[in-house]
Order: structure tokens, then C-alpha cells, then sequence
């Protein structure tokens, strides 16, 4: 796999998963930090101040990973943002909801997590010198 | 993430960036539409939400014998299938939207489209013809292995097709 594709494909991952955390972390800003219903973006994700925060930290992460070029970061960033999609779906209609989500935060969650981890562990191809 | 050959006429480009965008649509409905599945009771115990809507497969009956796993096997489980359905449709969103395994995720989508359709065609209010849409769209996402472009599928194919291990070889079946 091309090494650029590969770390712009990583950017990408990062960076709407981040836009929409930030998102929510604006839209959220009069709710209480782990409320179990949080602000809503477009009748889709839904974000406590907590869930939000866990979603761009994570991202930033995934992103400060791909620029450095550290494929350990970025599969760290991919397994975390896996756990956090079990953890929602554990907590899901629980007052123990604090991510304030709800069933499309798994979706996010899990695709930042796979599109992460999948192109942290795939063969990159390397520079042939002459 | 764009894999469409360099040489490839605007036409092309074109054509492979619309089938980009159909997939991204597709993800984006069942990334939305995942939301409104509540669980732990999905809408049992006040009889709405997905809960009503899975009713009406025997209320407004589309299929015998869909209607009848509906009213024998779904609804006296429906905590079960309430998950099954929230679990299905988020990682449909998500791998859509990746376009990862995309023609694989393009025939689950269409099973749970006709699924959908099995259950409300006949409701009261219902526009049949978004149910159709719906099927037609994955069969594009099929048809046109839209994960090629713009997806993780275009990127990751080279490797797959490098690699020859079975994991490898199943991958570039459902893409």
C-alpha cells in the first residue's frame, strides 16, 4: 500500500471524526457533562460534553499519529475509538450513558475504529533505492 | 484515497466519483437511521419506534410467510432482533462509509432493505417507492464496486491481491 495514500487516508479518518466531535462539543455546551442525552448534530450523533471530548481526543490522536507517521499511535487511536463503540453499546439506554449517545455514535465509532486499525496493520510499500 | 487510473477519461472520473458519492449516501442513511433504534426495549413496551414498524409486517401483511417469522419467531424476541437491527444498520453505516468490503456490505444492506419493505410496503402512509430506491441504490453499490474510489477497498486492494492469503482472497471478493 502506498505509504502517502495511506497516511492521507488516515487524515481524512481523523479529521471528520474530529470536525463532528468538535461539533458536538459546541452543541453540547449547556449540557451537563455526562447527561445520557446529549446535543444532537443533524438528527444523527448525539454528544454529552464527555462523549464529544473522548471523540476529538481520540481523533487528534489518529491524526497526530498519521502526520508523524506512527502507525503504533494510530493503531492505538483505532483500538480505542473500538473500545469506546463497545462501551456505547454496553451503556445504551442507561442512565450510565455517558457519552450522551445513541445507536449512530456506534456507527461513527466503529467506522473510525476499523478504517483506523485497517490501515495500521496493512503492508506499506517502501522507497526501492537505486 | 482516490483510485481511479490517472489515464481515465473525465467520463470516467466522473462516473466513478458519482458511484462515490451513492455509497457515501448510503452510509450516511444507515449511520442516521441507526439512531432512532432505542434500545434496551426498541419501542416494545409502549408498542412504537422500530417495534411498531416491525408490527405492521403482520398488521399490514405484505408476505405470508415473512409475517408469519414476524408475528412467531421476531416479536415474541424482540429485544434480540431490536439489537441485531441497531448492530446491523451502524456497521453498514460504518463500512459503507469507509468503503471497506463495500459489495459485501452492498448485499447486506439490500437483504435489510427488503426486510424493511417485507414490513411497511402496505403501512397506511407509507411511499413505497423509497423502499425500492433503496434496494436499486444497493444494487448499484454492488454493480459498480463503488469502494474503489475514494474507499479503503481502492486503496487496499494492491495488497490484497500481493498477498494471496485467504483473508486476502475473501477481501477482494466483497469488494
Amino acid at each position: 500500500m502506498n505509504v502517502a495514500a495511506a497516511r492521507r487516508a488516515e487524515l481524512w479518518i481523523a479529521g471528520i471524526v474530529a470536525a463532528v466531535g468538535l461539533w458536538g462539543l459546541v452543541l453540547s455546551r449547556d449540557v451537563s457533562f455526562t447527561s445520557d442525552r446529549g446535543a444532537r448534530i443533524a438528527d444523527s450523533v448525539e454528544f454529552s460534553p464527555f462523549g464529544a471530548l473522548v471523540t476529538v481526543v481520540l481523533a487528534l490522536l489518529a491524526g497526530a499519529g498519521a502526520l508523524a507517521g506512527a502507525q503504533r499511535v494510530v493503531l492505538a487511536a483505532g483500538v480505542a475509538f473500538g473500545l469506546a463503540a463497545v462501551a456505547v453499546v454496553l451503556v445504551l439506554g442507561k442512565e450510565a450513558n455517558w457519552f450522551g449517545a445513541r445507536g449512530s455514535n456506534v456507527s461513527l465509532l466503529l467506522g473510525a475504529a476499523v478504517g483506523l486499525v485497517v490501515l495500521a496493520v496493512a503492508p506499506r510499500a517502501t522507497a526501492r533505492r537505486p | 484515497m482516490a483510485t481511479t487510473a490517472p489515464s481515465a477519461s473525465l467520463e470516467d472520473r466522473a462516473a466513478a466519483w458519482m458511484a462515490f458519492g451513492l455509497r457515501v449516501t448510503l452510509g450516511v442513511l444507515w449511520l442516521v437511521n441507526s439512531g432512532w433504534k432505542r434500545p434496551p426495549d426498541f419501542g416494545e413496551n409502549q408498542a412504537r419506534g422500530l417495534y411498531a414498524f416491525t408490527r405492521d409486517a403482520v398488521e399490514h401483511e405484505v408476505f405470508a410467510p415473512f409475517a408469519w417469522v414476524v408475528r412467531e419467531v421476531v416479536l415474541p424476541n424482540f429485544r434480540f432482533f431490536g439489537w441485531a437491527v441497531l448492530l446491523t444498520e451502524a456497521a453498514l453505516g460504518a463500512f459503507l462509509l469507509l468503503g471497506l468490503a463495500t459489495r459485501l456490505w452492498a448485499v447486506v444492506g439490500l437483504v435489510q432493505s427488503v426486510f424493511i419493505t417485507l414490513s411497511v410496503l402496505n403501512t397506511p402512509g407509507e411511499w413505497e417507492w423509497s423502499y425500492y430506491l433503496m434496494m436499486a441504490s444497493h444494487l448499484g453499490v454492488f454493480a459498480l464496486a463503488s469502494g474503489r474510489t475514494g474507499g479503503l477497498d481502492g486503496l487496499l486492494r494492491p495488497a490484497w491481491e500481493q498477498s494471496g492469503s485467504r483473508v486476502a482472497r475473501l477481501l477482494l471478493r466483497a469488494s
